[in-house]
């Protein structure tokens, strides 16, 4: 058996040795972060027939929780780090056709990547924020790292309001670990009846300012229309399908399995509504497709914690494989969505609607893989987004909210309209031609296959998220796997 | 001129929240220790053999936290790399440094190295350790940086000692994977507490420390001088 720390270990092993590798040969660095991706990715399949019910207990100091850290991995932990790494993965290779880098940005790629998985896979609440800034301190960099005005002042917000909220988080922990003695989350979990409410309502809080920044919630979302917007077409993939998908991890976590579905999830719930609406909304107003982009990110993300509330008022697998569904939707779709932009604007930052005209039919494997995404985005049937809509309007049919139900066919409408209208944007009139290299187009397709294989054939998927999403559930068998005895 | 006002009132009402919860839920200093707080001092010296507990914390019970941390002032000093990377400002006269200045550094500059060194070897046994200790080292360049003009200590050195640092620290940490199924398990043997040589693998990775945020400080200095 492989210990999974070692997806942790050898990532940062590979990120260190970069710069030797860079005095040897220029070429090296570029090869580094899929060979890491590759192996990390191969160490966590073989993992995965040894997590079955419960946490699997990975200690680190050779000593027992909560004396020191361990990682925690259930599978739903599980389902996301194999995301997060394939996702890099698809991304590092994407990189591999570009030879102009400087090699501090696949460092800086690198320890993002690791930080979202060692968010995913720690079992202790401090580790999660040393994990929280290496991930926002790598995308700070990344974001800024086009160096032109708009990226430097993407990267300047998103750092002002990263550094508050995890400043926040710090202060939840410190909160929780003045109450209970302990950092590791099982031990917190298991403490959490004694804990008075008064403190659960302040601890939450203060935890939810560090998530809320990274699922860009309102009202800590300021940042990430510029930030989407400065950012490079590959970056701003990575924000959405990687960054605020810990995000979503952390929050289900920490308000699930450490709070037990307290009533914070209230709060998450009415900000999940405001975000949802305002940004679909903002979306709307959008002539630049990359910030209407951006915009119907932050819209899905809403959506996602806004379903992901409802776990509160029924403990139901069905909610939490629905937010699965979302978050593995979102990932594809938007990050497919974000790099055929890029194929289609040249990367040459032109993202106004009038200058895209004709784009679409001028390079027609660009345009189509942008409608296939936007087809997937909106839930159109027979490709992945449908699946994961249904789930969401089933989700809260059970909870007997007609009002929200109407809410969100109606949003559905507007995403309809404002992608329709850049789709048929795309393929009128004579556009300007850029030619893609095959390695871009690969990774490009690979995305688009998977919203369109999983949207015709979707059991599997509904599987795998079903089957984490349980031990997303079982929340005891979780404490005593890790902790002992409940 | 309003808008700041209430800007003002508004961090004022919530910090003063924040002051008045944590000051009736958490009186300072009148809680005893529980939890793990209790165990790391009760049971601390015996399990890991250093003196300074704070020490065995920092690098053995919550050791991942500080590769992450070594790793956060990693990418800190990659970043600024990363962006200052050509981002050259036009030639300013700059003031010539004193003589007294060029003289006294040039003596002072081994001796803080020699403190710096000293700080991480005893981090098990004084307060101290890797952290403080490359800060130190760092002053020292620094205090170079502004009194010698001519100064340029290598990037190439600075880039391979900073890797080369980070590496062994991944390497100790999969040695203690290998030998105790544990990443970054004390592995060598504990000594007698209150020597330099004890405390297995605590002095091994504060040296690492050292280094590591010696050369990172000074590339971050080195950088922000060139820009």
């Amino acid at each position: 058996m492989v210990s999974p720390i070692l997806v942790i270990a050898l990532s940062l092993f590979f990120a260190f040795v970069i710069p030797l590798l860079g005095m040897v040969s220029k070429k090296l660095p570029r090869l580094v972060p899929p060979l890491a991706m590759l192996v990390n990715l191969w160490i966590l399949i073989t993992n995965i027939k040894f997590v079955s019910r419960g946490a699997m207990l990975v200690t680190t100091a050779g000593l027992k929780p909560p004396i020191a850290i361990n990682l925690a991995i259930d599978r739903f932990s599980l389902l996301f780090v194999i995301l997060i790494q394939l996702i890099g993965l698809l991304l590092s290779v994407y990189y591999l056709s570009q030879d102009n880098r400087d090699q501090r940005f696949y460092m800086l790629f690198l320890l993002n990547i690791l930080g979202a998985s060692g968010i995913v896979m720690t079992g202790d609440i401090f580790n999660s924020f040393v994990f929280l800034e290496i991930l926002e301190i790598s995308s700070f960099g990344l974001v800024a790292s086009k160096k032109d005005r708009k990226a430097l002042e993407g990267g300047f917000k998103y750092m002002v309001i990263g550094a508050i909220g995890s400043s926040l988080y710090l202060l939840g922990i410190i909160v929780l670990y003045l109450t209970t003695g302990s950092l590791n989350m099982a031990e917190i979990a298991k403490l959490m009846p004694h804990i008075p409410e008064s403190i659960k309502l302040f601890a939450a809080l203060l935890l939810l300012a560090g998530i809320g920044v990274e699922v860009e919630l309102f009202p800590l979302n300021a940042w990430a229309p510029d930030a989407y917007h400065g950012a490079k077409d590959e970056i701003s993939t990575q924000l959405s399908s990687i960054i605020s998908k810990a995000g979503i991890y952390l929050a289900a976590r920490i308000f699930f399995t450490i709070f037990n579905g307290f009533y914070a999830l209230k709060i998450i719930f009415y900000l999940g509504v405001i975000t949802f609406v305002i940004a679909e909304l903002a979306a709307l107003m959008q002539k630049n497709v990359k910030r209407m982009l951006a915009y119907s990110s932050i819209g899905q993300m809403g959506l996602l914690m806004l379903i992901l509330s409802l776990v509160a008022k029924r403990g139901d697998v069905f909610v939490i494989t629905t937010v699965i569904l979302l978050a593995l939707n979102h990932a594809f779709g938007k990050g497919l969505l974000f790099l055929s932009l890029g194929a289609l604007s040249g990367g040459n930052g032109e993202y106004e609607i009038e200058n895209l005209g004709g784009n679409g039919r001028a390079n027609p494997l660009a345009g189509f893989l942008f409608t296939v995404g936007a087809l997937s985005i909106v839930g159109m049937p027979f490709f992945f987004g449908f699946w994961s809509k249904i789930s969401a309007l089933i989700s809260l049919m059970k909870t007997n909210v007609i009002y929200l139900i109407a809410l969100v066919l109606v949003i559905s409408l507007v995403e309809i309209y404002y992608y329709g209208n850049v789709i048929v944007n795309l393929f009128r009139g004579e556009g300007k031609k850029y030619g893609i290299s095959i390695v871009p187009a690969a990774v490009m397709i690979l995305f688009a296959l998977f919203v369109i294989v999983f949207g015709i054939w979707p059991h599997p998927v509904f599987q795998i998220a079903q089957s984490a999403a349980v031990s997303l559930i079982e929340r005891t068998t979780y404490i005593s796997s890790i902790i002992g005895g409940m | 001129m309003i808008r700041k006002i209430i800007a003002f009132l508004v961090v004022f009402y919530f910090g003063y929240i924040l002051y008045s919860f944590i000051a009736v839920n958490f009186p300072f200093g009148e809680r005893p220790l529980k939890g793990v707080a209790a165990h790391y001092v009760d049971k601390g010296i015996e399990e890991e053999g250093a003196t300074n507990i704070v020490t065995s914390i920092v690098t053995l019970y919550r050791g991942f936290d500080t590769l992450g941390e070594v790793t956060v002032l990693f990418l800190a000093a990659t970043g600024l790399g990363l962006l200052l990377a050509g981002m050259k400002e036009e030639e300013k006269e700059k003031p010539e440094p004193t003589l007294i200045m060029e003289t006294t550094t040039r003596y002072l500059f081994p001796l803080v190295l020699l403190f710096g060194t000293y700080i991480f070897i005893h981090g098990h046994l004084t307060p101290g350790g890797g952290f403080p200790a490359g800060v130190v080292i760092a002053t020292g360049y620094f205090m170079m940086f502004i009194a010698q003009k001519q100064f340029k200590p290598s990037e190439y050195l600075l880039s391979a000692t900073e890797s080369f640092a980070g590496t062994l620290y991944v390497i100790m940490g999969l040695l203690g994977l290998a030998l105790a199924f544990s990443f970054l398990a004390n592995v060598m043997p504990l000594g007698v507490p209150n020597t330099v040589f004890s405390a297995g693998i605590i002095p091994v990775i504060y040296i690492i420390i050292g280094f590591k945020v010696g050369s990172e400080m000074t590339g971050i200095l080195a950088h922000l001088k060139e820009a």
